[in-house]
């Protein structure tokens, strides 16, 4: 069981709902996939102008909110954000992201850390979106946040675990639940977090852009059970140099 | 009167309500923020909080995200 905040939820893979080619594709994807936990942006209201009704699927599948401060491009901007998805949704978890860059959408540290201290002051529960520092994961933590979300690639990169050695020092070191979000583009990479220790994956590109994103989810569904069952299992010690043997080593063939 | 909607300067009616102006973006959801001047109007107060000439407001809603 994950346990974020005091909450326990039962899956271990969080999932976006960005990107899908159709609210159906979405639903039934999120469906597929077991998530108990589910992102949303914000985005300003033009008059007239129709908007999807993405809560109502998500809500009747009866899955938790989470919505993020995408478009934030400081400390500022992300604590109004904060305040206005708090109170378009009635929920105090967050997903703070910060991404001043329009190139790589890498989270600015500094600006993270200032808008998460403040917004877990005022009643927050704070999920930042970081980089894959393990300093900075420790000092969002010291600020009271309820988990650190290290990227693994660049979002929407599927590009794998490129931080995955940094990623080892967070999980050794955590105090808080680590979630590897960005750039898990297969259901691999997804295990390969979990097999680490990973308390839990995100994912949207790699489902929602799928040519069959309730497949894939399911894919993800089973790969993270599959990772964390490694995880539990304990796996073996990695060693460089002479094999090791599995079987007997006996000489019977030579009395032949 | 003048105000600003989500950077986009309208003519409203004197006295209007925040409530008022919400019932005119003709939205069908109801997960709807509106800040006046940076500060949370919270639902419950929409329809007693009058605007005032060079209010600057935001109205946003949810939409899909990672």
């Amino acid at each position: 069981m994950l346990t974020i905040a005091g909450h326990t939820f039962r899956s271990r893979l969080l999932t976006g709902s960005g990107k899908f080619a159709s609210g159906e594709a979405m639903e039934s994807a999120l469906a597929a996939s077991g998530s108990e936990l589910v992102t949303l942006a914000l985005k300003r209201l033009m008059p007239d102008s129709a908007h999807d009704d993405i809560l109502s699927p998500i809500v009747n599948l009866g899955l938790k909110l989470l919505p993020n401060t995408s478009g934030a491009r400081n400390a500022e901007e992300a604590v109004f954000a904060a305040r206005l998805a708090k109170e378009a949704l009635r929920t105090s978890w967050l997903k703070l992201e910060i991404h001043p860059d329009p190139n790589y959408l890498l989270p600015d540290p500094v600006e993270t850390l200032i808008a998460a201290e403040k917004l877990v002051k005022e009643g927050f529960t704070v999920l930042p979106y970081c980089g894959a520092d393990p300093v900075l994961c420790q000092r969002l933590t010291d600020v009271g946040c309820a988990a650190v979300m290290p990227l693994g690639a660049p979002i929407g990169s599927n590009m794998g675990l490129k931080t995955r050695d940094f990623l080892r020092i967070i999980i050794e070191q955590a105090r808080v639940p680590v979630i590897v979000d960005a750039g898990i583009g297969a259901p691999s990479h997804a295990a390969e977090a979990m097999e680490m220790g990973a308390d839990a994956v995100l994912v949207n590109t790699a489902i929602a852009t799928a040519r069959d994103p309730a497949e894939m989810a399911r894919a993800f569904r089973e790969a993270v059970i599959c990772g964390r069952r490694a995880f539990n299992a304990g796996p073996g010690t990695v060693s460089v140099g002479p094999a090791s043997a599995t079987s007997p080593m006996t000489s019977f063939l030579d009395a032949l | 009167m003048q105000i600003s909607v989500n950077n986009q300067s309208i003519q409203i009616d004197e006295e209007a309500t925040v409530a008022a102006l919400v019932k005119a973006q003709k939205s069908q959801t109801r997960a709807i923020a509106v800040a006046v001047n940076q500060q949370i109007v919270h639902r419950e107060n929409w329809s007693e909080h009058r605007l005032h000439g060079g209010d600057v407001v935001d109205i946003v809603t949810v939409v899909a995200g990672g």
